[in-house]
Formats: structure tokens, C-alpha cells, sequence
């Protein structure tokens, strides 16, 4: 979701009230909620552990909300950021199968930028889910199948933009090679 | 397998994340967690100024239990002191 400027300092004002009266914080709650849901859902696939990790990441944004640092982003990019944190604590806990969910048109662009033919879609992102760690995985979710700015996933990753985008970079290249392998075969 | 791959799976209604919506529970659990924390920090507090606290007392009752014993002795000298006076006045 696009904010203009004037939007994101609106923001930042309710913040700083925030911060004094925790009521206020139902404001940004409402807003985000959805998103921060679907974004967590994508990751988990169950409704009711979705909804609460939703919970925790916004109790914990509430409560470490003295020590946020306005850096120009919308307040979304910072509870994406513990959402994820949240997530990967949650499967660092459990014996459960990490979930990537995607849409096919997602999957074509990511094809697109590796120059690499759009057919065995499904079969071409399994291999290269496979080859992939946990960090390249999250950036390929963030970058690709949510078409989100480099800054922003350079923040919600808390690495420098530079470096997600030398990251990218390899991911592609890991996906040139395995569509290579494959369509030699 | 190390990932499950969810391919275009339909997206929740938003009646149904509405259902699982709930601020004045987040709210609330904010609360009791601002409560705990500050009274932790009370006691983080505490615990890092008890050694000082503690050394300051003992220093202290050191100090007056020395002040003590130097009375004392003064006492004792005090005391002494005449009475060899008086053998040295004698000779």
C-alpha cells in the first residue's frame, strides 16, 4: 500500500500520541490489522495461529512503541518487521513445515527478471525453495511475491538496502542455474 | 521437503479476519504487561544499587565500630597516664 509523505507524518503524529495513551494505538490497529494478518497467513497457513501472532506483533509493537525511529517509512514496514521476527520465532519453536504461498503471476515476474521461459513454474520455485536458505527465502517473499521497494525490505529484513540487493541478485542467478539444469535434462 | 508451496490459494474473507480482530484484548494484555514491567524495573533498580547500598553500610559500621574501640583506648591511656605521673612524682 502507497503512502504519500503527508500520510506517513499524520502517522508519525499519532504515534508520538500513542506513545502517551495507548487507546490512540486502536487507530493504527484497525489500519493494519488486514495486512499484518495476510501477511502472516501467507507464512503460517492457519487462521487461528495467525490471529495469534497477529495479537502478539501488535502488543509488542504497543510496547517497544518509545523506541521506534521514524526513518520516512510507513509504520506498516515496522510491524511487518516484528511480524516476521514473530514468525520465524514461531517455527524456530515447532516442528512444523514452513509455508510460501504465491500467486502464479507472482512466480511469471520472478521468471521474468531471470530471463528465464514461463513454463514448470510450480516445479522451477519448488527446486529453488530447496536451494535456498531461510533469510534468500524471506527476501524472494518480500521482494518478488509481494513487489515490495528494496528500502523497505532492506528495513523489514534489518539488513542494508545494498545488501538486499546483492541478495537478489544471487537468488536470480540460483534460479538462471536451476532452469538451466532442468531444461538440459 | 523443506517448504509447504501454497500456489494461488484463495485469499480470506474479510468477514472472517474481522472476526479475529480484537484491540481491547491487546489493550488490556499491554496493561498487565506495562504493570510487570515496571515493578521488574523497580527491582532491576534495586539490584543493580543493593552491592552499593550494602558496602555503604558496612563502611559504615565499620567506621563505628572503630570510633568505638579508639574511645576506648583513649579511655585506657587516659587513665594510665596520671598514675605514672604520680609513681614518677613519688621517686
Amino acid at each position: 500500500m502507497h503512502q504519500s509523505e503527508k500520510e506517513i507524518q499524520e502517522e508519525h503524529d499519532i504515534i508520538k500520541k500513542a506513545i502517551e495513551h495507548p487507546e490512540v494505538f486502536g487507530f493504527l490497529y484497525e489500519k493494519y490489522y488486514k495486512q499484518i494478518f495476510l501477511f502472516i497467513l501467507r507464512r503460517i497457513d492457519d487462521k487461528a495461529t495467525t490471529a495469534d501472532l497477529a495479537s502478539q506483533v501488535f502488543l509488542k509493537a504497543m510496547l517497544n512503541l518509545p523506541k521506534y525511529k521514524f526513518q520516512g517509512l510507513p509504520f506498516s514496514a515496522w510491524l511487518y518487521r516484528i511480524a516476521t521476527n514473530q514468525v520465524n520465532e514461531f517455527y524456530r519453536g515447532s516442528h512444523f513445515q514452513r509455508v510460501v504461498s504465491v500467486e502464479d503471476e507472482q512466480i511469471s515476474n520472478v521468471f521474468k527478471e531471470a530471463a528465464v521461459p514461463d513454463k514448470d513454474k510450480a516445479e522451477l520455485i519448488s527446486k529453488l525453495l530447496e536451494e535456498l536458505d531461510e533469510d534468500e527465502v524471506q527476501l524472494l517473499e518480500l521482494r518478488f511475491f509481494e513487489d515490495r521497494p528494496f528500502k523497505e525490505v532492506a528495513f523489514i529484513l534489518d539488513i542494508t538496502e545494498n545488501n538486499a540487493k546483492v541478495r537478489t541478485y544471487r537468488i536470480i542467478e540460483k534460479l538462471k542455474k536451476i532452469a538451466k539444469r532442468n531444461y538440459e535434462l | 521437503m523443506k517448504y509447504k508451496l501454497n500456489i494461488n490459494k484463495p485469499e480470506v474473507e474479510d468477514k472472517e479476519i474481522e472476526e479475529f480482530k480484537n484491540f481491547h484484548r491487546v489493550l488490556r494484555q499491554y496493561r498487565e504487561k506495562r504493570r510487570s514491567k515496571s515493578l521488574h524495573n523497580v527491582l532491576l533498580r534495586l539490584n543493580k544499587q543493593l552491592p552499593i547500598l550494602i558496602i555503604s553500610i558496612l563502611m559504615v559500621l565499620l567506621i563505628i565500630y572503630f570510633s568505638k574501640i579508639l574511645k576506648k583506648v583513649e579511655k585506657i591511656e587516659q587513665k594510665n597516664l596520671p598514675q605514672q605521673e604520680q609513681k614518677y612524682q613519688r621517686k
